[in-house]
């Protein structure tokens, strides 16, 4: 009543059937889902792991040589122990298993099928931690290898030879097929306990606070990009006449450059991965835009202007995590801004200072100002980030006060920074 | 017109439940001249209405369970006795099998008690049978489908008791098992109805039923 005689599609079978009937079983198999996957997972390779050698009968490798061809396959195996399973061949129920897999041993049988049923034998399996088991077992004069690890009760993996055999070849296909893979560090107990408890990286879902500072470089231009080149004509090619009168004083950008690059650095905190303050410093340098053609500014050797800016923005982010050393992190701030100007000016040497001069325009005191801005920080390694944002800044006076100079000044920007972050918990 | 039937019975394979699961070395039943081992029922005999059998018999209630069981016992031995030489395996041995879960199909286990592997079961006259047939549960009662049994999507059910059946139903969850290789050929829920008229039920129809039961058992090997 057993199937002992060959396979018939080894027999060669198969091919007198007809077309037909090759299809009407092809469609039944697919459709009752019978066809399934035999996939084993892959074993696990230790730096210097231990290999049990199990078997039933006579035995054709010695676990000296096993070890040798390790090392020989493996250079970073490292110093790996074999022996043999003393302890599983005086186990009368673990040698009932060894005698029942000699009797079913079959190239039919997926690994599935010769799984243990005795429960004392299953819980051995689980408790060989990073131990590697090694059955091996002769029947019908072929050689047969079961690989068991903890991850499994299933053999994961099946070998078969035919005998005889030269040993020291076939250990050495065995070590590397199996175990030719790079090697892990092994793990003490609590080691194991704690991994067994860390949640998988990917799916970590616990957000994270942090802490970073980081410096940055930008440029910033009165010009909106996408907007009309009319909105800003007559502040752009404004020029400052008799130290002070041009055709409108309300931005700054009608008295000076407004292209520039600046420098900034910054401080800041975030709260489980969403919301963070920041604060910032700002400097950049702004030429004066004088009318040349003017005689007034012949006694002038130079004169620029430095702003300073301060910055507390309060951010809004999301965190993804696409690979686990790599977090990609956009966010969105508004910015409250405080800024003022420092005078550079000087005469050229010997000339004395006209009424002009005494009487040149002057920034008020100080300005606040509002920021829009949006960014992407990218985190390397949990520590190191690449911080590029953009936005657009305004800056002014309250109107109720009668000097207007600067009351409504705005620019836009980019930028980039480099970052150090300290994340935890 | 033919491939058309062949599609729907395709379909129809794969869309019924499959109340049976077979290994792969499993091909045919036992030959005449091979010899079968037949376990003893003990803690897979069942009874959902003890009541109704205590009333309709006229058996003790303390007695209902040992005497009903040793009757189905005995009539499951002549029955596969008719096939097969048999011999018995004691409810001693029984006990020393491994409770186990087979699944049959994607909703539908079975609890199973499965001897030992690497160890041939010896029967009642020391000899080796080579095979076992075992059966894990044999629930007797009324109106019973087996769905609401092994079908976990099925299961807790809850299902009115009604003082009159329709039909007595015995459903039968069976392993043929080598013994010689230690391994399950064919597992499988076997069900028998047998219509009870004017609810009049007594010792001959329950033997009736119980080769039905047997019947279809042996129809599913």
């Amino acid at each position: 009543m057993l199937k002992e005689d060959i396979n018939p599609i080894e027999n060669g079978e198969w091919r007198v059937e007809s077309g037909f009937k090759k299809f009407f079983l092809l469609f039944l198999i697919l459709n009752s889902q019978l066809l399934t996957l035999n996939l084993y997972a892959a074993p696990s390779v230790w730096k210097d792991g231990e290999f049990l050698f199990w078997g039933y009968g006579k035995q054709f490798v010695s676990p000296a040589d096993f070890c040798f061809a390790l090392r020989y396959e493996n250079e970073k195996i490292g110093t790996p122990h074999c022996y043999e399973a003393g302890d599983w061949e005086r186990d009368t129920t673990a040698s009932l298993y060894a005698k029942w897999l000699n009797a079913n041993l079959d190239s039919r049988l997926q690994s599935e099928d010769l799984r243990p049923r005795n429960p004392h034998v299953i819980d051995r399996l689980r408790n060989l931690k990073d131990k590697n088991l090694l059955f091996s077992t002769i029947k019908n004069d072929k050689l047969w290898f079961l690989l068991f690890d903890e991850s499994s009760s299933e053999p994961i993996r099946i070998a078969v030879f035919s005998m005889p055999q030269d040993s020291a070849k076939l250990v050495r296909k065995i070590a590397s097929d199996w175990f030719g893979g790079t090697p892990q560090i092994r793990l003490s107990d609590s080691e194991r306990a704690a991994k067994q408890m860390e949640p998988d990286e990917y799916f970590a879902e616990q957000p994270m606070h942090d802490i970073w500072f980081g410096i940055g470089v930008g440029w910033s231009r009165a010009k909106v990009p996408l907007t009309p080149d009319s909105w800003y004509r007559s502040k752009l090619n404004s020029r400052i006449k008799n130290y002070r009168d041009v055709r409108d004083s309300a931005s700054a950008w009608s008295f000076i450059e407004d292209s520039s690059p600046f420098y900034s650095a910054y401080i800041g905190a975030s709260l489980y991965d969403f919301i963070g303050v920041e604060f910032e410093f700002h400097r950049s340098g702004h030429k004066a835009k004088i009318d040349t053609t003017q005689d007034v500014y012949e006694e002038l050797s130079h004169w620029n202007f430095n702003r300073y800016e301060f910055l507390l923005s309060l951010m809004f982010m999301k965190v993804f995590k696409p690979h686990p050393q790599i977090e990609i992190e956009p966010y969105a701030s508004v910015s409250f801004t405080y800024s003022f100007f420092t005078e550079d000016i000087d005469l050229k040497d010997g000339r004395t200072a006209s009424e002009y001069y005494k009487d040149r325009f002057e920034f008020r005191s100080y300005y606040r100002g509002a920021a829009l801005n949006l960014g992407l920080r990218t985190a390397f390694f949990k520590n190191y980030a690449i911080n590029l944002r953009t936005g657009i800044a305004n800056r002014g006076t309250s109107m109720v006060t009668q000097e207007i100079i600067g009351s409504s000044t705005t620019d836009a920007y980019v930028a980039a920074g480099l970052e150090y972050h300290f994340r935890w918990k | 017109m033919f491939l058309i039937f062949i599609f729907i019975f395709a379909m129809l394979i794969s869309c019924s439940q499959n109340f049976t699961n077979s290994h792969k070395f499993y091909n045919e039943p036992p030959n005449k001249s091979e010899s079968i081992g037949i376990v003893e029922l003990s803690d897979g005999f069942i009874l959902t209405r003890a009541a109704w059998f205590v009333e309709k018999l006229n058996i003790h209630n303390d007695s209902i369970y040992s005497k009903l069981e040793t009757l189905t016992d005995s009539v499951i031995f002549d029955e596969i006795q008719k096939k097969w030489n048999s011999s018995v395996i004691s409810k001693k041995d029984r006990e020393t099998f491994a409770k186990e879960t087979l699944r049959m199909d994607k909703t539908i286990f079975i609890k199973a008690r499965l001897p030992e592997q690497g160890i041939a079961v010896l029967d009642n006259r020391g000899g080796t049978p080579d095979y076992l047939f075992i059966i894990h549960e044999y629930t007797v009662g009324g109106d019973l489908e087996a769905e609401n049994f092994y079908d976990y999507t099925k299961a807790n059910l809850e299902i009115s008791q009604k003082k009159k059946f329709n039909d007595l139903s015995i459903i039968a969850t069976f392993t043929l098992w080598d013994n010689k290789r230690q391994i399950p050929l064919r597992s499988g829920v076997a069900t028998a109805q047998m219509p009870i008229k004017n609810d009049y039920f007594n010792r001959d129809l329950f033997i009736k039923a119980t080769k039905a039961a047997v019947a279809e058992c042996l129809k599913k090997i």
